[in-house]
């Protein structure tokens, strides 16, 4: 629901509404040797729906990306692989450097771990471990040490 | 005698008017007796409620009306309007597309403009409708559907209405609840840090001014 004013005859007031935008991608073994390019799962139809009606279709991208236009606060599916993603837009990626930003990186590169909580238990030293495992010659340790903060920044992209 | 009116979600200047017969919401917002409320509520359509407006006396006008004739009088009404402003993620207009807007079931189709702008006169009584954008002309594409809540948005110094143009604007704050929750100050901060402001997560006034700044102008 968007809430607006209304605007009588004479004043110029508008309502702005921003829709901001998403890319998520699908990759093959994020941690792999390669670029996006080549671990991206190209060519597949996806349909994006936002409050039930469909706001754009397309096929992935070379990288794998879908890139999508939501707007805040509304119900927005992604349909692709048979799977309904829905997409939340959060209001901001917390930096690697912080175990909330360290979680949420883990998370969206496809190792599992519960919850993003920024409490760096046992599931979140297990996904650290995986990770580094894919992530060669970096020591698998499970402590996200520089070295492990700087590569999850490069292999999530920011 | 005038009378008071205390105003209710949903109501605004031209509403409140309409309901009293005025043709023209500025004979309430300019009257003398409603200088304090004008001062506290800058734009007459986003006001508050429980705000207290008076309705001063209307006037009266005499009428020749010849017996046995037709008569015809025409009222001069200004209109209400919806203006919405549709933006990317970067604050780059979206000129050019196509949208439809239903309201009281009446569906009308148009063009933004090159600002963006979607500009449709409607029924000052209208409560609720409907926005669907066309940002993709592919087959089978039904639009990007957003419900609206005419007149339902309060002053930006209410949570409610800090929320409001949080979500218009982009930054979710999971809903109007009226609360600073979590989500509200983590929407908040994001707002602040995008607009060079202290991020502090509160409601301050630096804040409340530059919401109701890029939300309105």
């Amino acid at each position: 629901m968007a809430e607006v004013g209304r605007t009588g005859t004479g004043s110029t007031h508008v309502n702005t509404v921003v829709l901001h935008r998403v890319k998520v991608l699908f990759q093959r073994f994020p941690g792999t040797l390669g670029t996006d390019a080549d671990r991206g799962i190209s060519g597949v139809a996806y349909t994006f729906k936002v409050n039930g009606s469909v706001a754009s279709t397309g096929t992935t991208a070379a990288d794998g990306s879908a890139t999508l236009d939501v707007p805040a606060g509304s119900n927005a599916v992604l349909e692709i692989f048979g799977t309904e993603y829905r997409i939340r837009l959060t209001s901001t990626l917390e930096a690697e450097t912080t175990v909330h930003g360290q979680q949420r990186r883990l998370q969206l590169l496809g190792y599992e771990l519960g919850d993003v909580d920024g409490d760096a238990q046992a599931k979140t030293e297990n996904a650290a471990l995986n990770f580094q495992g894919d992530n060669a010659p970096i020591e698998p340790t499970g402590a996200i040490d520089a070295t492990t903060q700087a590569k999850l920044k490069t292999q999530f992209g920011e | 005698m005038s009378s008071t009116h205390r105003v209710a979600q949903g109501e605004c200047l031209s509403s409140i008017s309409s309901k009293y017969g005025f043709a023209d919401y500025k004979t309430i917002y300019n009257h003398a007796d409603n200088a304090e409320f004008k001062k506290k509520r800058p734009n007459p359509n986003v006001i508050y409620p429980g705000d207290v407006l008076v309705i001063p006396d209307k006037d009266e006008k005499t009428l020749d009306a010849p017996t046995g004739d037709m008569s015809r009088f025409k009222v001069k009404v200004p209109a209400t309007k919806l203006r919405i402003v549709l933006k990317d993620h970067e604050g780059t207009a979206y000129g050019g597309k196509k949208y439809k807007i239903t309201v009281d079931g009446k569906t009308v189709e148009g063009t933004t403009g090159d600002d963006g702008l979607v500009e449709q006169p409607i029924p000052p009584e209208a409560t609720s409708g409907e926005l669907v954008l066309f940002l993709s002309d592919e087959e089978g594409v039904e639009g990007h559907v957003f419900p609206l809540g005419l007149g339902a948005l309060d002053p930006p110094e209410a949570i409610t209405g800090a929320q409001a143009r949080l979500l218009n604007l982009g930054y979710d704050c999971e809903g109007i609840s009226g609360t600073l929750d979590d989500a509200t100050k983590e929407a908040l901060r994001a707002f602040q840090s995008k607009n060079a402001l202290t991020v502090n997560g509160t409601l301050d006034q630096p804040t409340i001014d530059k919401l109701r700044k890029v939300h309105e102008e």
